[in-house]
């Protein structure tokens, strides 16, 4: 047909074969009359009752191999005192860490030792260190990020400084456009201009000629010419509880954050500065280049992590009895801390998670500008802050998970399709008949697991479920961080090797756990995506680990 | 040829972070506000059918993340969409300047056949936050961009408090039916992708 040279067409088509010969799965289950019916509880019933059917094993031969979590129900995590006996005298992980690793491979770890396990598994500390190198590396690592905290709030002040700049010419009632910034240094207006700051880091405000291509150009000229009739009420607004907050934070912002744990205060801002240089691009670059530039996306990942700190999940709230139990006191300090704003509506262990998500990701952001902040990464530090009390100790863990996660995240989406890629690969080799269906209905590319990939199962899985992949997932990633995968793992003849993307395996596993109603109800990629979406609370994070098992036996060295 | 009926209509929200796409979403396909809706990743959508002029429709809503950097990837979601809201938070003067790389990011991913005539919506949002004290972004502001754009059909609204969710839909799937009606040109077997001059009436004030 001629259609098929333009895009639109093709999915026009698609739209309308999907629509005509099933008008979608809801339709053909529940035919209604009625006129407005909400569809989405019609397409949970479906979806429920689906998953239930397609549990019938896909794979038949499971029995006959020797995964490691086939029989994990017989198999405890990695328990506190089995933990110790892992270790030498002086604090030597026994065997350079394969037993632990073995392990924790196979059953996860006890909540309990969580705290002490991970910096293990997330390459905090290397496998082979003494307890007195580790001693070491933690003081160095905090002091490190303490200097990336630094840096933080110096960036946060410059830009208040240079948004209360714009406002004050902005407003035109202020006839000296000079040295603007040291009038509102003052004591007396901080408050006055720091709760108008917010909205004036938005970011400038195009000249009304310019409606049509809105411009980032935030020259004070510029913003000058715009202070309309829609912007009188900026100067008397802003809630009270953001007010408050920023002037407080500006009050306190020489050393507000971990006064208590940090000695050596006195630290050097340039031999931070010096470290970072070594593991990422240095913050001191950002300070030579144009200013607007960096610090603009900078501004915008600042806004983008504390709008996605607030609405941070709680299902952690049960599993962290202790920061549970932060005193509101502690909880608000700390959010003004770090400038949080629109908390109000949450409890006091909420708000102090939300502050040290704040805290971490914007330290993360500086130490790796490559990736900065994209959403999605709240999702995958907020249990790990969840766990690890001190944020020293859950940024480093957090950059250890990141080594390999950033990829997802990088802005010419590299990462993200390679794994796709390899996701469809998997279901390619393992299942053609569900493969051709999924090239059929033009979703071969695998987007419909996209969710699944960038924050790592995380939404559909429960936190406690989450962690236990992820500790599998991360024991066998040290494996082969350490080399041990070619050799010990190796003697240990388990059919099975240590994968860098077991994570892929599973989620192929979980699409494959679906192929009976991928192929015979759904006849779009929409619907398939519906499916992946609704899978919260419908997965055993063991059963799903098993069938990746089964995948890596078979496919490994095909892929 | 007989016309062929369309029953499904699709249509794409999209704005920057935290303007609250998915809270009109689920406002509207679920009377239902939360503060908590966590972050969208890649895009989701809901259903809703709709009546129209006797006719049932099912509204097929996406809903797409906030930030830039998945934008590429959205070409595969933005496929096929027979209406574009744009959405800002009536507080945030750089939301309400985002709408212009929105709009023209969604002409180039999903290239629709005739992007003069393609129907947008224009929703400001959060009108209810701080009893209206906080907004920069004035309605007359808005509407003259929406004006500029070939008449852009315009509502304010609140998710939160539900204020005019109903009648943008409305409106957004009146639109989506016309741009629908208007593609069924090109089903047919002759294709002629040059004479879509058909003028779309602008700006409904449904």
């Amino acid at each position: 047909m001629l259609t098929e040279h333009k895009p639109l067409m093709r999915a026009l088509r698609r739209s309308h074969t999907s629509s005509s010969s099933s008008p979608s799965s809801s339709n053909s289950s529940s035919p209604s009359s009625s006129s407005w019916i909400h569809l989405r509880s019609v397409l949970l019933v479906v979806a429920s009752s689906s998953s239930s059917s397609s549990s019938s094993p896909v794979y038949t031969d499971r029995g006959s191999l020797k995964s490691p979590w086939s029989r994990r129900r017989r198999k405890h995590a990695l328990l506190p005192k089995q933990w110790k006996s892992f270790f030498t005298p002086d604090g030597k992980l026994i065997e350079g860490g394969v037993k632990f690793l073995k392990k924790v491979r196979s059953g996860g770890v006890d909540p309990s030792i969580r705290g002490e396990v991970w910096p293990f598994l997330l390459g905090v500390y290397d496998l082979n260190s003494s307890k007195e190198e580790r001693d070491s590396v933690k003081t160095e690592k905090r002091i490190e990020y303490e200097n990336l905290r630094k840096e933080c709030r110096k960036i946060r002040q410059r830009n208040e400084k240079s948004s209360k700049s714009k406002e004050t010419v902005g407003n035109s009632s202020n006839e000296d456009s000079g040295d603007f910034s040291q009038v509102f240094d003052s004591p007396g207006l901080e408050d006055l201009s720091s709760s108008r700051r917010s909205l004036s880091s938005e970011g400038g405000s195009p000249a009304a000629e310019d409606l049509d291509c809105p411009t980032y150009d935030q020259s004070p000229e510029r913003s000058s010419l715009l202070e309309g009739e829609g912007d009188k009420s900026v100067l008397t607004c802003e809630d009270a509880s953001a007010g408050d907050t920023e002037s407080t934070d500006s009050d306190s912002s020489d050393d507000p954050e971990n006064i208590p744990l940090l000695s050596n205060e006195g630290t050097e801002e340039n031999e931070a500065l010096g470290e970072n240089a070594k593991e990422s691009s240095s913050p001191t670059k950002t300070e030579s280049m144009p200013k607007t530039h960096t610090d603009e996306d900078f501004a915008t990942w600042q806004r983008i992590i504390r709008l996605d700190a607030v609405r941070a999940n709680s299902e952690w709230v049960v599993y962290s009895p202790s920061q549970a139990a932060v005193s509101e006191m502690k909880a608000r300090r700390s959010a003004q801390v770090v400038g949080l704003k629109d908390y109000d509506h949450l409890e006091p262990c909420r708000i102090y998670h939300a502050a040290r998500l704040v805290a971490i990701l914007e330290a993360y952001a500086l130490y790796d500008p490559e990736i900065g902040y994209c959403q999605g990464m709240s999702d995958l530090l907020s249990p790990i802050a969840a766990v690890l009390e001190e944020d020293d100790e859950t940024f480093w863990c957090f950059v250890g998970f990141m080594k390999k996660a950033r990829h997802n995240f990088r802005l010419d989406e590299v990462g993200i399709r390679r794994q796709l890629s390899i996701v469809s690969k998997i279901i390619k080799g393992k299942d053609s008949h569900l493969y051709r269906h999924l090239e059929k209905l033009q979703a071969e590319d695998c987007f419909f697991v996209y969710r699944m990939v960038v924050v790592l199962f995380r939404r559909e899985l429960t936190f406690e479920q989450t962690l236990c992949l992820w500790e599998v997932m991360w024991a066998d990633q040290a494996a082969i961080r350490a080399g041990i995968a070619k050799t010990a793992w190796g003697r240990m003849r388990l059919r099975a090797p240590p994968t860098d993307d077991l994570l892929l395996y599973a989620i192929a596993a979980c699409v494959l756990q679906r192929r009976k109603l991928i192929i015979e109800k759904y006849s779009s990629m929409d619907e398939i995506m519906r499916e992946c979406n609704s899978m919260a609370g419908h997965l055993d994070v063991w059963k799903l680990l098993d069938d990746a098992h089964d995948l890596v036996v078979t496919l490994h060295d095909k892929i | 040829m007989p016309s062929r009926r369309r029953t499904l209509l699709k249509v794409i929200i999209l704005g920057d972070s935290g303007v609250g796409k998915t809270s009109l979403m689920n406002q509207y396909v679920n009377k239902k506000f939360s503060n908590q809706y966590k972050a969208t990743i890649g895009a989701d959508f809901l259903t809703k059918e709709v009546q129209f002029e006797d006719r049932l429709f099912t509204l097929q809503i996406w809903d797409t993340a906030g930030q830039e950097r998945f934008q590429s990837l959205g070409v595969a979601f933005y496929r096929g969409a027979d209406c574009c809201v744009l959405v800002y938070d009536v507080n945030s003067m750089k939301s309400f300047d985002n709408l212009n790389n929105w709009r023209e990011e969604f002409l180039i991913q999903a290239s629709p056949s005739d992007p003069e005539n393609f129907p947008f919506v224009v929703l400001g949002n959060k009108i209810d936050v701080d009893g209206g004290n906080s907004r920069v972004v004035s309605e007359k502001k808005a509407r003259v961009w929406c004006n500029s754009k070939g008449n852009i059909p315009y509502f304010e609204t609140s998710a939160k408090e539900g204020i005019n969710v109903e009648e943008a839909f409305q409106c957004i799937a009146k639109n989506a039916l016309k741009s629908g009606e208007e593609e069924e040109i090109y089903l047919p077997d002759t294709i002629d992708v040059g004479s879509s001059s058909q003028q779309r009436s602008t700006g409904c004030e449904c």
